[in-house]
């Protein structure tokens, strides 16, 4: 039994085989048989939080969404991801919790509030894992981390960026950060971290912003070039402030590249709503969705899911989510989902590409006007 | 401070003199400036309406209200600071400070719609006429920092002022000092609501229905349900549920959700809308109903009439609904922010007599369904002309 909002719930009816689901290759699963799964799961997880989350049981009560029925993935209620900004929710008991992950909101801005007990920590960790070693091999690798150790200090409240950073570093044999305290760029201990790591794998990983701001345009500036030919770069964060700044992807890999030598480089779509099974983008350029989670995009007049190829608002699906309810997320951003199972990278399930955040307008009415 | 005041249509130093109010000069441009609207800008909704809406048979009949024999003169300088959200609303704001026999200063955004900038264009182009002179020099249009020196100067030197915004914004200017003897008129932050009689609507044709709903459109979806007249609250006047009732309440929400087809709805309004709704759904007391048409339509169904119901908000199309009997709920909904009641099927003088009667805080608009944005001299219960100018008072 556990408890929350007031109320006892039986746990015993419900259980999810989260060995099942983790013990898969990340890109194993053909379309029917992962439809049939993610229905199973999805709809075990929306009663599971129904029962947990006391506002999600109400939402669920107002969308008339009823119980004991077998969903398809498609009918899984979606959760608005600017709802976890100001509401804090959870389907364990707050003693339970043992993180709370923020999202990397820009500084102003309200960030999101995630709640995981270990168990879901320990999910969402393991699907990374998978994931990453299917694009750069099981060994473990040295690690240079495009940041600040800062960003790791606080344990309890710690942001998307430690997350990515603390997720990637399972794959690390020994950390570097190239960033000091104050993100300028630490020469002398990447240099010697590179010298000693010569002609070795090496991981790199890093908020694509930050890498543009403090490493590359840092090295740009010094004139200087780094020896990682052999490198692996790994990016992600979204394209928001580089596409203010009139920067493609192209010409990001192609700026890397002309100060490291890094050829490899993917760029992952990811959230802190959604940790560990991230998107990661294949040598083909398209962004591949894992067993561990899956895309719809949605039209905008009523939320049907769209064709492939036809731009729509991004829902992300995952089991692993299971002491917030957070397994069924409407974003903010649009993409394309542009098929499945057949990209020439060889990997199964749905590969798709993020045109952006969705464009704000000027609201109408009263309420402001003495803007600008 | 940097000053990057740009002016749009008249001149910078407008005249100080008053005139009388509604005199002819007035009248005869403002005729010919809803001549060259109409001609030439149909395709913009709320510039067309504001061109329809200064024809002179129109403005003769304002003038109408005030020929009571006594003797008004403006007080010389207006100052606007209208809302920059609301397309065109400065121009109303304009209109009202000239009929009350002013010059008129008005600040607008720099980010202001596009009819904004068509109505300065068509402005200026007649301002430059060589018969508009006269009023030309009564007329200042500009844009600028919302804190640049022209907004303090301004404020300072007129007359009167008319601010249009949220709180916040008023108590902003209300903050810079103005002349002693200086006239305010603001327009803060409100709500409205609306009532409907089941029965009557329930014996309506479909085209007379359709012909409702495309008013209620037009009160709502228009100012993407944000304007203080758009009503967020609907009120189903009914004693007692009956199936009878459900499915005329239904019947009118799929016609509402007909006429919101033509609706502008973005990605991003889309989203807002379903945050807001599953936000409502999550902290809202008791058992609620919604009821989703597409994207198109929200409707929140409330069991009960508790405080605190008017910090609800729809946006973008989203109503909250309550049955009732209309004098009761009203009682319970009422703050000194009420403004516009919409009615159908009820008498405007019974809904007009409960207020005074019941002494209530708020509820200055009584209009019917599709005449929630219709402006009119008597705006929030304030007379603009009465204000905007000064009566001579004498023995009698």
């Amino acid at each position: 039994m556990s408890r929350t909002g007031g109320v006892f719930h039986e746990t015993g009816k419900i259980d999810m085989n989260y060995e099942m689901i983790l013990a898969g290759k990340p890109y194993s699963l053909g379309r029917v048989e992962k439809r049939e799964l993610f229905s199973q799961w999805l709809t075990e997880l929306t009663e599971y939080h129904r029962q947990h989350c006391l506002p999600y049981e109400k939402l669920l009560k107002a969308l008339k969404v009823p119980s004991g029925k077998n969903m398809e993935e498609e009918e899984i209620p979606m959760l608005p991801i600017g709802l976890f900004k100001n509401m804090e929710l959870m389907s364990v008991p707050p003693t339970d919790v043992f993180k709370t992950m923020t999202s990397s909101g820009t500084t102003g801005q309200e960030v999101s509030k995630i709640f995981l007990d270990t168990d879901t920590a320990g999910y969402q960790q393991h699907a990374l894992a998978s994931i990453g070693a299917d694009f750069f091999g099981e060994e473990r690798l040295p690690f240079l981390v495009i940041d600040s150790p800062d960003v790791l200090k606080s344990r309890e409240l710690f942001s998307a960026r430690g997350a990515g950073i603390l997720g990637f570093s399972i794959f690390s044999s020994r950390i570097c950060y190239a960033l000091t305290s104050d993100m300028e760029l630490d020469m002398e201990a990447v240099e010697a971290f590179l010298k000693r790591y010569k002609d070795k794998k090496i991981l790199v990983f890093g908020f694509t912003y930050i890498i543009w701001k403090y490493f590359y345009k840092a090295l740009a500036i010094q004139g200087k070039k780094l020896e990682l030919k052999n490198g692996i770069l790994i990016h992600g964060g979204g394209w928001k402030k580089l596409i203010s700044q009139s920067v493609s992807q192209e010409e990001f890999k192609m700026r890397i590249c002309s100060v490291t030598g890094i050829s490899h480089i993917h760029n992952y779509y990811g959230m802190a709503e959604q940790t560990g099974c991230i998107y990661m983008e294949c040598p083909c350029g398209n962004l591949h969705a894992s067993v561990y989670s899956d895309i719809i995009t949605r039209r905008t007049v009523d939320f049907t899911p769209c064709e492939f190829g036809e731009k729509g608002i991004i829902q992300v699906l995952s089991p692993l989510p299971r002491s917030y309810p957070g397994h069924s997320i409407l974003t903010e951003d649009e993409g394309i989902i542009i098929g499945e199972d057949d990209c020439l990278c060889g990997r199964l399930g749905k590969y798709f590409k993020v045109t952006g955040r969705i464009k704000q307008a000027q609201v109408r009415g009263c309420s402001d006007t003495y803007e600008g | 401070m940097k000053d990057d005041t740009v002016i749009l249509a008249g001149v910078r130093n407008v005249e100080t003199k008053p005139s009388e109010p509604f005199n002819r000069p007035v009248l005869e441009f403002l005729d010919q400036l809803s001549c060259e609207i109409r001609r030439e800008r149909k395709q913009y909704e709320q510039l067309a309406a504001f061109g329809f809406w200064c024809r002179r048979s129109h403005l003769e009949e304002f003038k109408k209200r005030y020929l009571d024999g006594r003797p008004r003169l403006g007080r010389g300088i207006i100052f606007h600071i209208p809302a920059s959200n609301v397309p065109v609303l400065f121009g109303y704001s304009l209109v009202m400070g000239l009929l009350a026999g002013n010059s008129c200063s008005v600040r607008i955004s720099s980010k202001s719609q596009e009819q904004d900038k068509i109505l300065c264009h068509i402005l200026e182009r007649l301002l430059k006429r060589p018969e508009y002179r006269g009023m030309r020099r009564r007329i200042c249009v500009f844009s600028s920092q919302r804190e640049s020196l022209t907004v303090r100067e301004m404020l300072s030197g007129c007359a009167g002022c008319v601010v249009w915004g949220s709180d916040l914004t008023i108590a902003k200017i209300r903050s810079v000092p103005i002349r002693a003897d200086a006239v305010q008129l603001n327009f803060p932050e409100r709500y409205s609501i609306c009532i409907l009689n089941p029965v009557r609507i329930g014996s309506m044709t479909e085209d007379e229905l359709k012909n409702l709903a495309h008013r209620f459109y037009n009160d709502t979806y228009l100012l993407d349900q944000n304007a203080c007249s758009s009503p967020r609250f609907i009120i189903w006047d009914q004693a007692q549920e009956s199936e009878e009732t459900e499915k005329t309440r239904v019947r009118w929400w799929n016609a509402v959700a007909e006429e919101a087809l033509s609706y502008d709805l973005t990605a991003h309004k889309a989203m807002v809308k379903y945050e807001l709704l599953c936000r409502y759904a999550m902290t809202l007391e008791g058992e609620i109903g919604i009821r989703r048409y597409k994207n198109c339509l929200y409707t929140i169904r409330l069991p009960d009439i508790s405080s605190g119901l008017d910090k609800l908000s729809g946006l973008f199309g989203m109503f909250f609904e309550y049955q009732g009997e209309w004098r009761k709920a009203v009682g319970k909904l009422v703050s000194s922010r009420l403004q516009t009641i919409t009615y159908h099927g009820i008498e405007e003088q019974d809904l007009v007599d409960f207020v005074i009667k019941n002494h209530l805080l708020g509820v200055y608009r009584i209009v019917p369904v599709g005449r929630a944005a219709d402006m009119d001299p008597i705006w929030d219960g304030q007379d603009f002309i009465a204000v905007l100018s000064r009566q001579i008072g004498r023995e009698v």
